[in-house]
């Protein structure tokens, strides 16, 4: 027994101090507190503690940091955090970082512009295991109102400490920590030097020694699995733990949390049904889990996303979510050539379009999201939900430095995939919805559009992605990330199944017919007469150029990509127009030029193309620049499509054009009365509550839906189903 | 694109489209183009040349993103016109003081918008060119009473001279956050329970009746 506890928490040590925030964000990160709750929070704690807040009035986040040990309002430093260009950055300083949790990662290293590092609070300095840091990250908002941050470890660290035999919880755990600094040393840190600016360039390697309590342990690495459920079970006995669950509503931004206890019932019930002793089974893996011992003490260089040092970081964390080993694995190796293969040229064409890559994603995609599939079917509630949290899945999203909406696109795609999650439940329903029914093009995508809305709104509300999109991109980017990801995760499957509805529609419609019998007739013949055109047109190279991007568009699922495809043939247009006339260039003499483009390139398809876009686009970007030269593209469409044989423009557009036009603003303006009715009315069908599942050192969160009407008693039934009790009349909701 | 915000409000940020609508002649384009002049984000098309502009605007503590849609001008493409001018928030529609024609174009295109987009959209109409005062066709008590008939406002302004310009944006600024504002708080009444019960209420008892019900109106 002893052993075995001595070698469950060895294999714990390796967690940096960005792990620790990463996993504790619902602790340091409180963006729904204002200047006097922070102060009032940061006023009990030590010099050096810090928490990050929104400044309600300019909508910016704030670092907070007891600077000073008096009790005035100016012993709380505020720092705003500047985010631009997909960057954080203390106000006052040079250096910027990928993401929120760097930042302060590397501020509770260096000092840079502040009068110290942070200081991380006590519990989640000392925690050394995953499990400690799970449930004092379950605390959120609470952690700060516990008695002190010390007794917030006397839960999950009490169990331990008392393996060791000692009696009183607080002693052991003291004794611990001490115990702690012998040893190895390891990187803790480590920041993107991508993200440096100015003269620290070189010097970026912070290197932040911890140290560990390692020599001792080392020997007991092969044996890291077993020990943590004999010991959870042994451990569940010797300390008749309270069970509780815990219940967040998530409407409300402030982190209202209710904790209560329960009546104590015997474990077995909890041992067995979650199958965590047959995943056990499947589970050993020797090499692995060397790997990861392994893994624990070795420097990770700065940047290299998917080398094997990734890798390896992330084998560490196999042994604690022991029954995920296998997908955590299948995760590794397919995520990180993934990112290999996408991420690096992607990075080098950043200002370019990243569409390109679409291509490689959606060729892996089916299968690997079969896989996965297949594999999350067979988690059992309870492990999957302390995994999903877990610190894997947020490691491994960190290895693509480089885009940092690609990296919330991953994210969101991953909970899209994963069926025991609301938002996944959501889509995933959708799509197999979508496969089958077969309307008109409009409604088709109309209904798609309404659901891209819906499935953002419950992914915010929901509040299952972690961490929380705040620290992953900077606020004015949000939208756009969010976008992209819905699109990721629900376009992208259904692109195919898209293209033949929306063609073989416009075929019916005699739309495509009408336009491809145009653009041949016009074409190299009186062209620009008939348009209009009054300005400079581009040669047969610049047609063709043109034309790629039009075959570029055709093969990615974004309508945002699509668009920015669109807007670099609009510019090329720009750019030959003045050539004749030297003069500003007006709406007159650039649209005809576009169309003289268009009907140059032949491509029909473009038909499709536009109404995927108009359609699909979150109305409100439809008035930027983007929608401006969307809608030139149209209007050239239509001018194309309703010229007579041999006629100049007559001013006359085709009925079917006429049609669409009316038929488009009413449906607009319905669309979003609709969707402002659905947010309203919303909370009052169905909301998500958040549910805090204690038992023992076991906790767990899952959100879950809760429908209007439904007693708390059905609510209780679906949380016991959800974290497989089989005995639910023993437990409570508080 | 990527800087184009949510239409109406969101936040403290409201974003209107505004289209310009004109005989090609009229001097529209120079219009916009003295405004937005070196203001442009570099991005993508909008340079000089452009026939999309932005602004940015502070007003009253309010920030504004304004986008100017500039459309045809030749009467061939007029049937176009529509595609462009949906979902506007607000139009300048752009005579020449100095030619009567393209003033009665103006009030073709008030009849329109009136009659597909409503009250909704705010309305200027723009005599151009005053430096020109000497050869003007259109007289100022037409061209008012014209514009108060329609429910539209008036302004003078000169592309040459830079005049006027910044006034009539200025106020078309301010009447479109009146209009949106007015819509909000028509729409509101939801939305603003929502807000009040922000604080959510705290679940203290596992009563069937007394938690959802707690629980569920708070929600509003």
């Amino acid at each position: 027994m002893q052993e075995e506890e001595s070698t469950q928490t060895g294999s714990q040590r390796a967690f940096s101090v960005l792990d620790r925030l990463l996993l504790t964000h619902p602790v340091w990160l409180q963006l729904s507190l204002n200047q006097d709750s922070a102060l009032y929070v940061l006023l009990r704690e030590p010099v050096g503690t810090f928490l990050v807040r929104k400044c309600s009035s300019s909508q910016r986040k704030v670092l907070c940091l007891r600077v000073a040990a008096d009790r005035s309002a100016s012993s709380v430093k505020e720092c705003f955090i500047c985010e631009e260009d997909s960057t954080f950055a203390l106000e006052s300083s040079a250096l910027s970082f990928p993401d929120l949790c760097r930042l302060v990662a590397f501020y509770c290293i260096s000092r840079d512009v502040l009068p110290f590092p942070l200081q991380l609070p006590e519990a989640i300095a000392k925690a050394t295991t995953h499990r400690q840091l799970e449930a004092i990250s379950h605390m959120g908002q609470d952690f700060w109102s516990a008695p002190s941050a010390v007794d917030i470890q006397n839960g999950p660290l009490g169990s331990i400490a008392s393996t060791s035999g000692a009696n009183a919880q607080m002693a052991g755990t003291q004794d611990r920590c001490s115990l702690f600094m012998r040893g190895k040393q390891g990187k803790v840190c480590f920041i993107n030097p991508l993200f440096l600016q100015l003269e620290v360039c070189k010097d970026f390697y912070y290197d932040y020694k911890l140290k560990f309590m390692s020599s001792c342990f080392e020997s007991n690495l092969s044996k890291l699995q077993q020990p943590q459920h004999t010991n959870h079970s042994a451990s569940n006995k010797r300390h008749r733990f309270k069970r509780s669950m815990r219940l967040r509503l998530s409407e409300s931004s402030m982190n209202l949390s209710l904790e209560g206890v329960g009546s104590f019932s015997p474990p077995p019930s909890l041992e067995q049904p979650g199958g965590s002793e047959g995943l056990q089974k499947a589970s050993p893996n020797p090499q692995r889990r060397v790997h990861a011992g392994a893994g624990v003490l070795r420097r990770t260089p700065a940047v290299s996303p998917g080398s094997a040092e990734e890798d390896d970081m992330m084998a560490i964390y196999v042994p604690e979510v022991s029954p995920e080993v296998e997908l955590q694995s299948f995760y590794t190796s397919t995520d990180s050539s993934l990112v290999q293969d996408n991420e690096t040229p992607k990075f080098q064409q950043e200002a370019g379009i990243d569409s390109m890559d679409d291509e490689h994603d959606s060729d892996s995609e089916p299968e690997s999201m079969a896989q996965i599939q297949t594999n999350t079917f067979h988690r059992p509630p309870l492990v999957r939900s302390r995994g999903r949290g877990g610190m894997h899945r947020m490691s491994e999203a960190f290895v693509c430095f480089f885009a940092p909406d690609k990296r919330l696109t991953r994210l969101v795609e991953e909970l899209a995939r994963d069926r025991r999650s609301v938002f996944g439940g959501m889509v995933q329903d959708f799509l197999q919805e979508q496969r089958k029914v077969l309307v008109t093009s409009v409604q088709l995508l109309q209904s798609l559009r309404l659901f891209l809305s819906q499935a953002k709104c419950c992914l915010l509300d929901s509040r299952e992605l972690e961490p929380p999109i705040e620290t992953l991109v900077p606020e004015n980017e949000k939208d756009l990330a969010l976008e992209r990801a819905m699109f990721s995760c629900i376009l992208r499957p259904l692109k195919c199944h898209l293209e033949k509805a929306l063609t073989s529609f416009h075929s019916r419609d005699g739309s495509t017919q009408c336009l491809t019998q145009n653009l041949l007739r016009l074409k190299g013949n009186g062209a620009m007469e008939r348009l209009g055109v009054r300005t400079g047109v581009p040669d047969a190279r610049e047609v063709e150029r043109v034309k790629q991007k039009l075959i570029l568009m055709q093969r990615t699922h974004s309508p945002i990509d699509k668009v920015l495809l669109l807007l670099q043939v609009c510019k090329f247009v720009h750019k030959i127009c003045p050539n004749q006339t030297g003069q500003d260039v007006s709406w007159d003499d650039f649209l005809p030029a576009l169309s003289y483009v268009i009907v140059e390139c032949n491509r029909p398809h473009l038909l499709v193309e536009v109404e995927y876009m108009m359609e699909l686009l979150e109305p409100s970007w439809l008035g930027g620049e983007g929608g401006y030269y969307l809608t030139s593209v149209y209007a050239s469409l239509c001018l194309i499509q309703s010229l007579e044989q041999d006629q100049p423009f007559s001013g006359c557009l085709t009925p079917q054009v006429q049609e669409a036009l009316k038929e488009w603003s009413c449906r607009r303006t319905l669309e979003a009365q609709k969707q402002k009715e659905t947010q309203q009315s919303q909370p009052h069908l169905q909301r998500c509550v958040r549910i805090l599942f204690q038992d023992g050192e076991r906790s767990a969160v899952q959100t879950l839906q809760w429908r209007a009407g439904e007693t708390s008693q059905a609510l209780a039934q679906l949380c016991a189903s959800t974290f497989g009790v089989s005995d639910p009349q023993q437990y409570t909701l508080f | 694109m990527a800087t184009a915000g949510a239409a109406g409000t969101s936040g403290r940020t409201y974003s209107f489209k505004v289209v310009l609508l004109g005989e090609g002649c009229v001097g529209k384009t120079s219009l916009v183009l003295r405004y937005c002049e070196n203001k442009f984000n570099d991005k993508h098309i909008t340079t000089l040349q452009a026939s999309f502009l932005t602004k940015k605007l502070n007003i009253t503590g309010k920030r504004v993103n304004l986008a100017i849609w500039d459309t045809a001008g030749q009467e061939r493409f007029h049937a176009l016109g529509p595609i462009y001018y949906r979902d506007s928030n607000g139009a300048i529609l752009v005579y020449d003081i100095t030619d009567e024609d393209s003033f009665e174009k103006v009030k073709n295109w008030v009849k329109e918008l009136r009659k597909m987009l409503g009250n909704e959209i705010c309305l200027c109409i723009v005599g151009n060119k005053i430096d020109l005062d000497k050869d003007r066709h259109v007289s100022v008590e037409d061209a008012e009473s014209y514009a108060e008939s329609v429910g539209a406002k008036h302004y003078h302004t000169s592309a040459k001279l830079n005049k006027g310009i910044e006034e009539l944006f200025l106020d078309l600024c301010k009447r479109m956050m009146e209009t949106a504002q007015a819509e909000e708080r028509a729409k509101g009444n939801g939305a603003s329970q929502s807000a009040s019960n922000r604080r959510g209420v705290q679940i203290v008892d596992d009563e069937p009746q007394a938690t959802p019900a707690g629980g569920c109106c708070s929600s509003g």
